[in-house]
């Protein structure tokens, strides 16, 4: 077996991006969603996320779930107080951002408008520093486009 | 599309059509960028030649299905790699240890198939996570705890076999002490019921008594290749009423050597039940001049050196926290009685913590500051390798030993300084019955350089630990071989008799090749 890439492909990348792009397409013209390897049974989140605001956009909205099943314990917003004796920081994801950033970019990922759907499916499947990649059994090419189209979805100013 | 060694593409091709034949075209991935995702996102050979791929993966959702994969695996000769959810990172993650095995991907057979509220069981199959566990207790208000691993996105059933353990009282923190009753697919495709469960009529008593009658098979899934394991069952504990703490701080060296006899008795006693953790201030605190020099005094330097340096620095040598979980009357009997049996020390400290009362509220949940010590699970853990592209994890095991506990201390220190790396965690954890773990992280980067010498560290403790009979009791993926060959007793007769159920069990060597040292016998290098 030969060995093979281990760094940052940028032609897997786009392949991938094409693809993710490719689905969100198909479902934003047929409204459907595909049976998730991520579903509300299987959030990494101890409890049902809250949410004030729901996109109205079905795949935005289904981005939004996928976001709280499969990126929100670590990169949701950090508590402001903690209950009980604390062992290890919350959030992991946004500690990591803020000391990254130092705030010139939000540290909550649900904060910028800056993400491209390339940069999020490139960190998603290939990981970035100690995040791990996920695999289309955790979080499948469907809910990848969703979760994509959440975060780059047009917002208004405030 | 890449092909396991020694399998001719032709039978490759049709043995990746008969699995999607299976599971479904959609459920077997031979893409390069699919495949990738069965990396280990932390591997220490990162982009070097050595690193671990696999090539291809397969995700069935049945028992039948995985049998029929092994059916095929058999015809074909195709190495085969099973994973839970694939999340065990600093001890090989997703990556087959041979590289260019299948992964056997079990993340999406994840039925809770049984909760037993009176009898305080479940029984999982592999897929399910500890959110999974906890979210369908919660949400059906059943008053039962899990214990989790740290990363609650682990497997039950993939962390008890890797005998991992988590943060609430004993047994139920020992995963695989905890767990009762197993369902194994064989390398041959037959299906193995351990204990009760070999009763065709079992029903709750599979959960109820371990041993069943016979041999008690389970040990053999666990650490191994020898079968493919498809439900375990796992004793839960009731929601206990309150939970408390009391710290504890000693001021000298030597003060850890009645300390730990204490609290080992208690916990013998059934008193002391918690997680507890012995750091030191002195020992874990930055290495300098004096500290250095002090290691390198006959036997580590004196209990009287020892005091002096920590004097100067103004700490006291030791700390820990107990916790304590039941009625509020009991707790406070309990927290008594290890005051004044403690209290014997001189100059130690005692504090009363806070009283925590359950059930707890969303609100509470969503804001706890250690889910893990109440079976909350999170990825808190994460936040402890900011910085870093992934850790190790060295685990040596140490007996309730005030005396082996300061040894260690001293050895593990001159390793890290030898190495010229920073010591990481390095206290002692009471996760078992009868030792300590005394973790150990080594960070890794995505430098090959410095990954190297955190290679060669890790292979250092290995051996050290080794040598002093603290033998590593989980290792990373690419240190199976080290690891196994420090069990060594009368010419590693262990190991011949792992390599002896190897061969019976699964002849064709298609099960998750060199996993713990275990190879098939056409893999198998002479031993030195």
């Amino acid at each position: 077996m030969t060995h093979r890439r281990t760094t940052f492909d940028g032609a897997a990348a786009a392949r991938r991006a094409l693809a993710v792009l490719g689905f969100s397409l198909a479902l934003a013209t047929t409204g459907v969603l595909a049976d998730p390897a991520s579903s509300a049974d299987s959030a990494w989140l101890p409890l049902p996320a809250q949410r004030d605001a729901v996109p109205t956009d079905p795949l935005e909205k289904r981005g939004q779930e996928v976001f709280d099943q499969r990126c929100a314990a670590c990169h949701g917003e950090i508590p402001d107080d903690v209950f009980g004796a604390r062992f290890l920081p919350p959030m992991p994801g946004t500690q990591a951002l803020e000391a990254r950033y130092r705030g010139e970019l939000p540290a909550a990922l649900e904060a910028r408008t800056d993400l491209t759907p390339e940069y999020i499916a490139a960190v998603v499947r290939d990981g970035l520093r100690s995040m791990p990649f996920f695999r289309p059994t955790e979080l499948s090419d469907e809910d990848l486009a969703a979760l994509t189209a959440y975060l780059t979805r047009e917002r208004g100013g405030d | 599309m890449a092909i396991p060694p020694g399998v001719s593409p032709a039978d490759f091709e049709a043995a990746i059509a008969e699995f999607a034949d299976v599971v479904g075209a959609e459920w077997v991935f031979t893409d390069e960028d699919t495949v990738d995702t069965y990396r280990d996102a932390y591997s220490p050979l990162r982009g070097e030649a050595e690193e671990k791929y696999a090539s291809a993966a397969v995700a069935p959702t049945t028992v039948e299905q995985v049998q029929a994969i092994v059916r095929i695996a058999n015809r074909y000769s195709i190495p085969l790699y099973t994973i839970s959810t694939g999340r065990n990172l600093a001890y090989g993650g997703s990556a087959p240890v041979y590289s260019g095995s299948v992964v056997l991907d079990l993340k999406r057979m994840n039925r809770i198939l049984d909760v037993d509220e009176d009898l305080a069981y479940a029984l999982v199959e592999p897929g399910v996570s500890y959110f999974d566990l906890y979210r369908y207790l919660r949400e059906r208000g059943i008053r039962l705890w899990i214990d989790c691993a740290d990363p609650g996105w682990g497997s039950l059933i993939g962390n008890a076999l890797d005998r991992g353990a988590g943060r609430t009282p004993l047994p139920y923190r020992d995963h695989f002490g905890a767990h009762c009753g197993m369902e194994v697919v064989l390398a041959n495709g037959d299906v193995v019921r351990t204990g009760m469960g070999a009763l065709p009529n079992a029903g709750a008593n599979w959960q109820a008594f371990p041993y069943g009658a016979g041999p008690l098979a389970d040990g053999l899934f666990a650490q191994s290749n020898f079968g493919i394991v498809t439900k375990m069952g796992f004793w839960l504990m009731p929601e206990p009423e309150a939970s408390m703490t009391g710290r504890i701080r000693a001021r000298r060296h030597d003060d850890i050597i009645p300390l730990v006899r204490t609290l080992a008795h208690l916990q013998y006693s059934g008193i002391v039940n918690c997680l507890y953790s012995l750091n030191s201030p002195v020992f874990t605190g930055p290495m300098d001049e004096r500290k250095s020099a002090l290691l390198d005094r006959p036997n580590g330097g004196s209990a009287a050196e020892w005091d002096d340096y920590a004097a100067s620095l103004g700490r006291h040598f030791w700390e820990t926290e107990l916790r304590f979980y039941g009625p509020v009357g009991v707790m406070q009997a309990q927290w008594a009685h290890v005051k004044e049996r403690l209290s014997a020390i001189d100059g130690i400290e005692l504090e009363d913590g806070d009283v925590i009362r359950f059930p707890l509220t969303d609100d509470q949940i969503r804001r706890l500051g250690d889910p893990g010590a109440f079976g909350v699970p999170s990825l808190n853990v994460f936040s402890s390798q900011q910085g870093t592209t992934g850790h190790l994890d060295a685990s040596p095991m140490l007996p309730h030993s005030g005396r082996a506990l300061l040894e260690a201390h001293k050895v593990y220190l001159r390793e890290y300084r030898d190495a010229g790396l920073p010591l990481t965690l390095g206290f002692a954890m009471s996760y078992h019955t009868r030792a300590f773990i005394m973790f150990h992280g080594v960070t890794l980067t995505l430098d090959p350089e410095e990954n190297a010498r955190a290679r060669a560290l890790y292979s250092r403790l290995i051996q050290v630990s080794g040598e002093h009979g603290w033998g590593i009791y989980r290792a990373h993926a690419a240190f199976m071989d080290e690891l196994m060959a420090t069990y060594s007793y009368n010419d590693n007769a262990l190991m011949r008799l792992n390599e002896t159920l190897k061969d019976a069990l699964d002849p064709n060597g298609i099960l998750s090749a060199g996993r713990y040292g275990i190879w098939p016998r056409h893999l198998r290098r002479a031993r030195a």
